[in-house]
């Protein structure tokens, strides 16, 4: 196991439920990361990415409290900050734009998160 | 001819006309015999006229004769004058039998002429009868196409190749607005949203070749100033020489249908998000279990009961119709009656129960809120107010007006219980019912709870937003 994968980097979580949420946040703290929120909704992800825009990287669920999430992932692009998107939603409810941005189908488990957090951090 | 006049009642009238001009003839030539004879009558006529007044003349030279000449005439002259006499008169007389001859022959043929115009009014009154009763038919069926074309919902309309309209039925022009004269040409074009114009067009270019136009877009309606979707296609009209006369159209709303197959593909959607997320929450709360349980059994007895908690809210989802909502009291006696005999107010010896019925809740709440009232009355009945015959569980619930906004405030409260821990003590039970009620439930939903241990019992609050009268309408969620 590489436990220590994520070890120094901020990774930011979106999600609503929080059964998941807290899944992700232990599994991240597992590998070494540290974690900004999670936080359930597009306004808090947008509050916090406007408090603290030192992020590494970002854990995006597509649909938070019935909104969908691309408003932050627009923002993140802006800032140059990988993510990486939980769907429980078919490939096809997520715009052709983001096709090559990395996706991870729920239930998540937590090694997939890191390897698939781990290429997106060392390009950065 | 109307639209769809059909080619036999063309044929027949072509019939009657052809016939009409045959019997026009038949009456010119017989007009033109009768014109002859009476011209021969007045030649001879003439002729008769002509021959009297030379015998005429003749006479009186014979008599003026006989009277100035008192000498008896010589034989010589007499003789004379009597031969010139009786030629003239033999003349006269073959002249007079033909005019005889021929003013019968007049009237034999101004009797065949009278009958043949009798036989011809006859039969021209017959045929404009005929002819009344198939121009009343078409009338007929000329009325009843324009009901049929007027009836169906569809709007009609012809055109020429290319797209250009000749012809728009009156659906077109109610639908739309437009006078049958705006929509000519190109004008239709103008009825549809500025962003399918162009695929309009387009489907006219391959129209001929394809055999067919078939194009979906939107249509303005003029009353509801909105756009709505229509199926339009229009098939071809081919001439005798097989190449193509004219295109007759029809648009057909297909608004409905849409927005229901959209709603179809919303709800798909909706669904497989949250067979994931179900699955999701199965998985922590599984992971959950593993880390409370001491020993397998353990993990059985716990997971079991969650499933079961987790099974019967999914139950109550998926049994509410579409846009009804889960109320608070049927999530309430749902989750109690899986722990003990309540009747159907949902009271049940040592446990009552207070507050309005059918208050919704959001369906992004009902999940969780199940199953904390879950862990809260696994350990009132293990630990807890149902533990010991002493104890009593009461929960009451209210609606409050918090501003534009509804909550629903719950007050779960146990007394009675003797046993209760020491609160630094580790939680019984894991202290998941906790969590989910003091970090779950605000980090979902903003919801304030409270959650403490009184002398005698747990005491427990959650306040929470539901949805107004105003936002029927469920979103998806998350």
């Amino acid at each position: 196991m590489v436990d220590q994968d994520l070890h120094g980097h901020r990774i930011l979580v979106v999600e609503d439920e929080y059964l998941i949420a807290d899944d992700l946040r232990t599994a991240l703290e597992m590998a070494g990361a540290e974690v900004l929120g999670p936080v359930p909704s597009v306004a808090d992800a947008e509050e916090l990415i406007a408090s603290d825009p030192a992020i590494d990287a970002a854990l995006l669920d597509v649909n938070v409290r019935g909104e969908q999430i691309f408003a932050v992932a627009d923002r993140l692009i802006e800032l140059g900050v990988p993510f990486v998107f939980a769907t429980g939603y078919d490939q096809a409810s997520i715009p052709d734009r983001y096709s090559d941005r990395p996706r991870l189908e729920k239930p998540i488990k937590s090694r997939q998160i890191v390897s698939i957090l781990h290429p997106l951090l060392q390009m950065t | 001819m109307a639209p769809g006049t059909t080619y036999e009642q063309n044929l027949e009238g072509q019939r009657l006309l052809d016939e009409n001009e045959q019997l026009r003839t038949a009456l010119e030539s017989s007009l033109d015999e009768n014109m002859r004879i009476t011209e021969d009558r007045d030649r001879l006529l003439r002729r008769v006229s002509m021959l009297a007044r030379e015998l005429q003349t003749a006479n009186s030279a014979y008599a003026r004769v006989q009277e100035t000449v008192v000498a008896p005439p010589t034989d010589t002259d007499t003789e004379e004058q009597e031969l010139r006499r009786s030629q003239t008169d033999e003349e006269l007389r073959v002249a007079f039998e033909e005019l005889q001859v021929l003013t019968e022959e007049l009237e034999v043929a101004n009797t065949s002429l009278h009958q043949v115009n009798a036989e011809l009014e006859t039969r021209v009154a017959e045929r404009t009868r005929d002819l009344m009763d198939v121009n009343a038919a078409l009338r007929r069926s000329e009325a009843r196409l324009s009901t049929l074309i007027e009836g169906m919902p569809q709007l009609l309309w012809r055109a020429v190749d290319g797209g250009q309209w000749t012809w728009a039925s009156p659906q077109w022009q109610d639908y739309t607005g437009q006078t049958d004269e705006q929509s000519r040409d190109i004008g239709w074009l103008d009825a549809f949203h500025p962003d399918d114009r162009d695929a309009a067009r387009a489907a006219w270019d391959s129209a001929a070749a394809e055999g067919g136009f078939d194009f979906e877009g939107r249509i303005c309606h003029a009353g509801e100033h909105r756009y709505r979707h229509f199926r339009t296609r229009a098939s071809p009209v081919y001439g005798a020489d097989g190449t193509i006369v004219e295109w007759l159209g029809t648009s057909t709303d297909v608004d409905d249908l849409i927005r229901l197959q959209q709603q179809q593909t919303v709800l798909v959607a909706e669904l497989q998000h949250r067979t994931r997320n179900l699955m999701a929450v199965v998985q922590a709360v599984t992971l959950r279990t593993i880390k409370e349980s001491r020993s397998l059994d353990d993990f059985r007895r716990g997971i079991s009961d969650r499933l079961e908690a987790l099974a019967r809210v999914q139950g109550l989802l998926s049994r509410r119709d579409l846009g009804t909502r889960v109320s608070f009291d049927a999530l309430l006696r749902d989750e109690l009656s899986a722990h003990l005999d309540v009747d159907p107010l949902g009271n049940a010896p040592q446990v009552s129960t207070e507050g309005p019925i059918g208050v919704p809740l959001q369906s992004a709440l009902v999940q969780t809120l199940a199953l904390a009232l879950h862990e809260l009355a696994t350990n009132a009945v293990k630990y807890g107010a149902l533990a010991s015959k002493a104890g009593h569980l009461a929960i009451r619930w209210q609606v409050l007006q918090r501003g534009e906004q509804s909550r629903l405030l719950m007050d779960w409260r146990e007394t009675g219980v003797t046993d209760v821990p020491a609160p630094d003590a580790a939680p019984r039970g894991g202290g998941y019912g906790r969590e989910l009620i003091e970090r779950a439930l605000p980090y979902q939903l903003g919801a304030r709870t409270s959650y403490a241990f009184t002398t005698d019992g747990i005491h427990c609050t959650v306040e929470v937003d539901i949805p107004s009268d105003r936002t029927i309408k469920e979103t998806a969620d998350g």
